[in-house]
This record gives structure tokens, C-alpha cells and sequence, in this order.
């Protein structure tokens, strides 16, 4: 059986890039043009894996990530953004990664394949982990939260395509 | 004590001596000339006899005079002596020098100054033998001259001064150009740097769709025909996008002098809205744009006018951090005192002209009643310590002042705050 994405970025070509990718790679994928739609797009346990983009109109990637972790603490969610900076890096370990804007296709493929092949109760501490701090971590407040930079949280973060290229796909 | 007839016309006769006295002083008072004579023989002053005016000119009686033949010119001011001697030792050689003016030393001691003419006398065989010296009192002239002279180089004085002040002038206000120059740079270079994490993501998802492409078409096996035409028309079209956005930051942070080019208002503020685009996704906001159809063309510089709308912009979103709905409406109206904008210096904008008025709207808590007098003095801020500069909207009012135009900001009837730009519209039918 095919595995299920839902794709939520505000920007068109971007979701159709990475929506051709993903099915080309043998993904079911489903996309949200917003915060409102992929709450309503997301249907538990018709969906195995997110990619969520933090900037998003009418309701804020925020508020979709802390909703969908809150009562889906087990769903493997990884945090598509331009601005990694803006966000906390303990925000991102909440959800299985942040991926950098411009990310490329093997770097997202391998991420999604890791996480998804991840024991449930792996996500699950993880995500227990995060929660204990959740309402310290809000992203305005995060950068007065001193305690951020020592919370003992796991965390991975990928970087963005240029950076991680091998030498030989860059010209 | 009885009074005979006889002293009551000696009282009479006194009374006219005296009211007769008090004639000649007030006539000797106003007389200012005086004739004199000068005998010659053999070449040499003989004798001398003054008119009745020289006591009022000089003090001394013709008797005086008379009894002294010198006196005349030990009256001549020692300075002056040597002219004097001069001049009459031409007349008496025969000659006709023009009239000498100089200074006499009065009875009284005081200086006077005097205009010496002299008519000379010559018999058959054209020998000299007398002349008439007429003198007139022009001290009151000399002082006047004098008084004019001081006053005239007073006021070439003052003339050099002020010449020296309007260079200063000038180049203060050159050295004011450039500062205001540079604080307009200043300013805009803060709000650049508040555009670029947005301005960076916005580049960034044009990025992504080209990586993706790049990567689906490399892909095995190779993808369908037509999907290869439309990822590449994808791919085009997100290099043309962070193309644009880059262009316009770049436009934004340029530094240039003043450029002053007609220009489509409705376009420039959809261009400054453009650099915004992820500030007003982030922050939850809704944009009304309200722009008037056929606008007249203003005209201003592209750059600094599209930091005015920005940082307006900035600022209303900033006000509504939870969201809330930024409307922007353009329109042209005849400017008026209804325009509110009176307390923006607006010399060059009259009563009926033509008017471009652009207003941006926030639905935010509003300005404090106590901080709208000061919301244009530099450094003022109602932002934290090192978040904001203060310059934004000094520098704002400053650029729309530099193009004539006028700015007002207050609070909305209905909430939140208001900002009005009035421009001079451009005439019609001019590009």
C-alpha cells in the first residue's frame, strides 16, 4: 500500500514540485494551500506523513503543527521553511525534522524514508519531550526563554539543498 | 508802589527792545551764510570787513574782526590752515579756485564746518583789487554726508557679512542635503533589513520549485513529455519570481540623489505591497486594496516614495501582530482642509490643486493620544530598545515633504490607525 503526504505550502509551484517528485517516487500525495485546509485535510489515519510549511495564511503553521502534534503526538511531521532561523531548533525537534528551503529530492526522500521507519513509541517520546515545553516555546517567545539552548531534546536538521549537495550535482 | 505814566512807557519801550533783541537772536540763529570783503594792495590783504551774519556763523563780531586782522585765520582749524593759506595766496595772485570747504574753530570753541566762495574784484588794468568771500555755514550738510558715508559703509559692511552668511548658508545646506540624504539611507536601510528574512523566504520558494524541477527531470526513468514542458514552464517562471523581488529590494536599498520621474501611483504601492508579501502572510493579515481607477501620474522619486509606503506598511502590520486587515485605498480629490493634513508643512499644495491622496489603514490598538504629537520627531519610538531606530516615520514625513506633498497620521474613527499621503497629481495630458 502507498504511503500518504499531505503537502502544506501557501506557494503554488512549490507544492506541485515537490507533490510530482513525491508521486514519482511512488507517494499518495495530498496538498494544502493553507493552515484552515490542512486541518481540514488532515484525516487521521488517512495520512502518514506531513510537510509543513510554518508561514501559512488564515491559520498559521504554528497553530497547524502544535494542533496536529497535540492530537497526533505519533504522526511523522517535518517542517518545510525559508527562515529555519526564525523558528527555535527545539521547535523543529518536536516534529521529526526541519528541512531548509531549497530542499532537494534524495535529502527529503531519505528524511521521509528515516521517519517513517521510526517505531511509533520513538516519535512518541520524542514528541513528549517537546511537549513538556510546549508553552514556553512559542516562536516569539523563544528567543527570551533562556532554558532553550538546554533542553535535553534529540533533534535533527537537514540542511538545504545547496548545502548538502554532493560536489559532483553542483555546477 | 504807584507807577507814573512815564514808567509805564520806559516799561513799554523795554519790552520792545527786548521782544526786538529776541528777533535778531532767533534771526541770527537761522542765519547760516556771510559776505565778506578783502582790500587788496599791491598784491597783499589790506584790510578785511565781515558782514553782520558772522557772528552767527563764527561767533565773533564784525568788530571783532575788525580790531583783529589775523582772527580770521587763527579761526581756521589748525589742520585745515595750510589749504587756506594755499587758496588765498592763488586769489591773491590773481586766480579763481573753486569754493574750499573746512573747518572753523567757533568763539565758543566748537567746530564748524564752512564753504568758502570767493569773487574777486579786478580794476581796468585787471589788477586785483578786492574780492568777496561769501561763507556758509554747511556743518548740518557735512554731518549729514558724514552720517551718509558711515551709513553706507555700515551697509557694505553689512552686505560683505551677508554674503559671507549665504555662503555659509549654502554650504550648510548642501552639508544638510547630504545628512538628509544619508538619514533617508539610514532609515531605509532598517527597513530593508526588516524586509530581508522575508524578502530571503520569498527567493527561497522560487528556489525550492527550481531544485524540485531539476531533480523530477533528472529522474529514472525520465518523466513524461508533457510534465517535462510544464516543469520547465514552472521552473522559468520561479526564476523570473526571484528575480523580480530581488530587483525591487535592490530598487528599495539603492542610494541615489533625488530622481524625480512621473509615475503610476497604484503601481508603486502593488510593488511596495510585493516586498511585504511574506510579513503579511506571516502576520496573518488580510489585504483590501481599494486603488482608484485612471489615477493622474505623480511626480516623485520611484525609490524613496516606495520606502514610504513600505514602512508605512511595516508599521500597520507591526500594529496588528495578531492579524487583522491592512486597506490601502488611492484616489484624487481637489486638496482641501478636509484632507486633515494641516499640520503638515504644505506650502506648496493650494486649495483646490489636484491631488493624489493615499491612505493606509490598519484595524491595530491605534496610536496613544499622548504619542501622536511626537510620532515624527526623530528617535521617538514606542518599540523596544534595539528594535527600532525611531527614524522611520521622521524620514517618511521628510521624503514627502522633499516632493511638496503633505502627510497626517491619526487615529481611525472605527479604530486602529490612519495614514494619509497627499501628492500633487501631475496636469493631464502630460506624460
Amino acid at each position: 500500500m502507498k504511503q500518504r503526504v499531505l503537502i502544506v505550502d501557501d506557494d503554488e509551484s512549490v507544492r506541485e514540485s515537490l507533490k510530482k517528485v513525491l508521486a514519482g517516487a511512488g507517494y499518495e500525495v495530498t496538498t494544502a494551500a493553507d493552515g484552515q485546509e490542512a486541518v481540514t485535510q488532515f484525516v487521521p489515519g488517512q495520512i502518514d506523513l506531513v510537510l509543513l510549511d510554518l508561514n501559512l495564511p488564515f491559520r498559521s503553521g504554528w497553530d497547524v503543527f502544535e494542533r496536529l502534534t497535540t492530537q497526533h503526538p505519533t504522526i511523522p511531521l517535518i517542517i518545510i521553511t525559508g527562515l529555519p532561523d526564525q523558528y527555535p531548533t527545539a521547535l523543529a525537534a518536536g516534529a521529526g525534522a526541519l528541512m531548509e528551503k531549497p530542499i532537494d529530492a534524495p535529502a527529503l526522500l531519505k528524511t521521509m524514508n528515516e521517519l517513517l521507519a521510526e517505531p511509533p513509541e520513538a516519535r512518541l517520546r520524542r514528541m513528549c519531550g517537546y511537549q513538556q515545553d510546549t508553552k514556553r516555546l512559542r516562536p516569539l517567545e523563544a528567543s527570551a526563554a533562556g532554558r532553550l539552548h538546554t533542553a535535553p531534546i534529540r533533534f535533527r536538521q537537514v540542511s538545504p539543498a545547496t548545502q548538502g549537495a554532493a560536489p559532483g550535482r553542483r555546477r | 508802589m504807584n507807577t507814573t505814566p512815564f514808567d509805564e512807557h520806559s516799561s513799554q519801550a523795554d519790552q520792545a527792545v527786548k521782544e526786538s533783541e529776541r528777533r535778531y537772536q532767533r534771526l541770527l540763529a537761522s542765519v547760516t551764510d556771510y559776505v565778506y570783503l578783502v582790500t587788496v594792495d599791491d598784491g597783499r590783504a589790506a584790510a578785511t570787513s565781515h558782514g553782520p551774519g558772522c557772528e552767527a556763523v563764527t561767533g565773533f563780531t564784525p568788530g571783532e574782526f575788525e580790531a583783529d586782522p589775523y582772527l580770521w585765520f587763527r579761526m581756521v582749524h589748525e589742520e585745515d590752515r595750510p589749504a587756506v593759506t594755499e587758496r588765498a595766496e592763488r586769489i591773491l595772485r590773481g586766480e579763481s579756485p573753486p569754493p574750499l570747504e573746512h573747518r572753523i574753530v567757533r568763539k565758543d570753541g566748537t567746530i564748524r564746518w564752512i564753504r568758502n566762495t570767493v569773487v574777486p574784484r579786478k580794476d581796468e588794468q585787471g589788477r586785483l583789487v578786492m574780492y568777496d568771500g561769501l561763507v556758509s555755514d554747511i556743518t548740518e550738510r557735512r554731518r549729514a554726508e558724514e552720517q551718509l558715508c558711515d551709513a553706507y559703509s555700515e551697509l557694505s559692511q553689512r552686505q560683505t557679512d551677508l554674503k559671507k552668511t549665504l555662503q555659509e548658508l549654502t554650504a550648510a545646506h548642501e552639508e544638510l542635503k547630504a545628512a538628509q540624504l544619508q538619514l533617508i539611507q539610514a532609515a531605509k536601510l532598517e527597513s530593508v533589513g526588516t524586509l530581508a528574512a522575508g524578502v530571503a523566504h520569498e527567493v527561497k520558494n522560487p528556489l525550492q520549485t527550481i531544485v524540485m524541477g531539476l531533480d523530477y527531470l533528472s529522474g529514472d526513468p525520465a518523466p513524461p513529455k508533457e510534465n517535462i514542458k510544464m516543469v520547465l514552464s514552472d521552473m522559468r517562471e520561479a526564476v523570473a519570481r526571484a528575480h523580480a523581488i530581488i530587483q525591487e529590494l535592490l530598487q528599495l536599498s539603492a542610494q541615489r540623489d533625488f530622481e524625480m520621474k512621473s509615475e503610476d501611483l497604484n503601481l508603486l504601492l502593488c510593488r511596495s505591497l510585493f516586498l511585504l508579501q511574506n510579513e503579511i502572510v506571516a502576520s496573518q493579515t488580510s489585504v483590501a486594496r481599494r486603488f482608484g481607477a485612471e489615477l493622474p501620474r505623480v511626480k516623485i522619486d520611484r525609490g524613496k516614495m516606495e520606502q514610504v509606503f513600505v514602512n508605512l506598511f511595516l508599521n500597520a502590520l507591526q500594529a496588528m501582530p495578531q492579524g487583522g486587515v491592512l486597506t490601502i485605498s488611492s484616489r484624487v480629490e481637489s486638496f482641501s482642509g478636509d484632507l486633515n493634513v494641516a499640520e503638515s508643512v504644505c506650502l506648496q499644495l493650494h486649495h483646490g490643486d489636484p491631488v493624489v491622496v493615499v491612505e493606509v489603514r490598519d484595524t491595530g490598538t491605534g496610536i496613544a493620544e499622548a504619542d501622536l504629537p511626537r510620532i515624527f520627531d526623530p528617535f521617538f519610538t514606542t518599540k523596544p530598545v534595539g528594535v527600532g531606530t525611531g527614524l522611520g516615520l521622521s524620514v517618511v514625513k521628510n521624503i514627502v515633504a522633499l516632493h511638496g506633498g503633505a502627510i497626517a497620521i491619526r487615529n481611525a474613527p472605527g479604530g486602529g490607525a490612519l495614514a494619509t499621503v497627499v501628492l500633487k497629481a501631475e496636469p493631464e495630458g502630460r506624460p
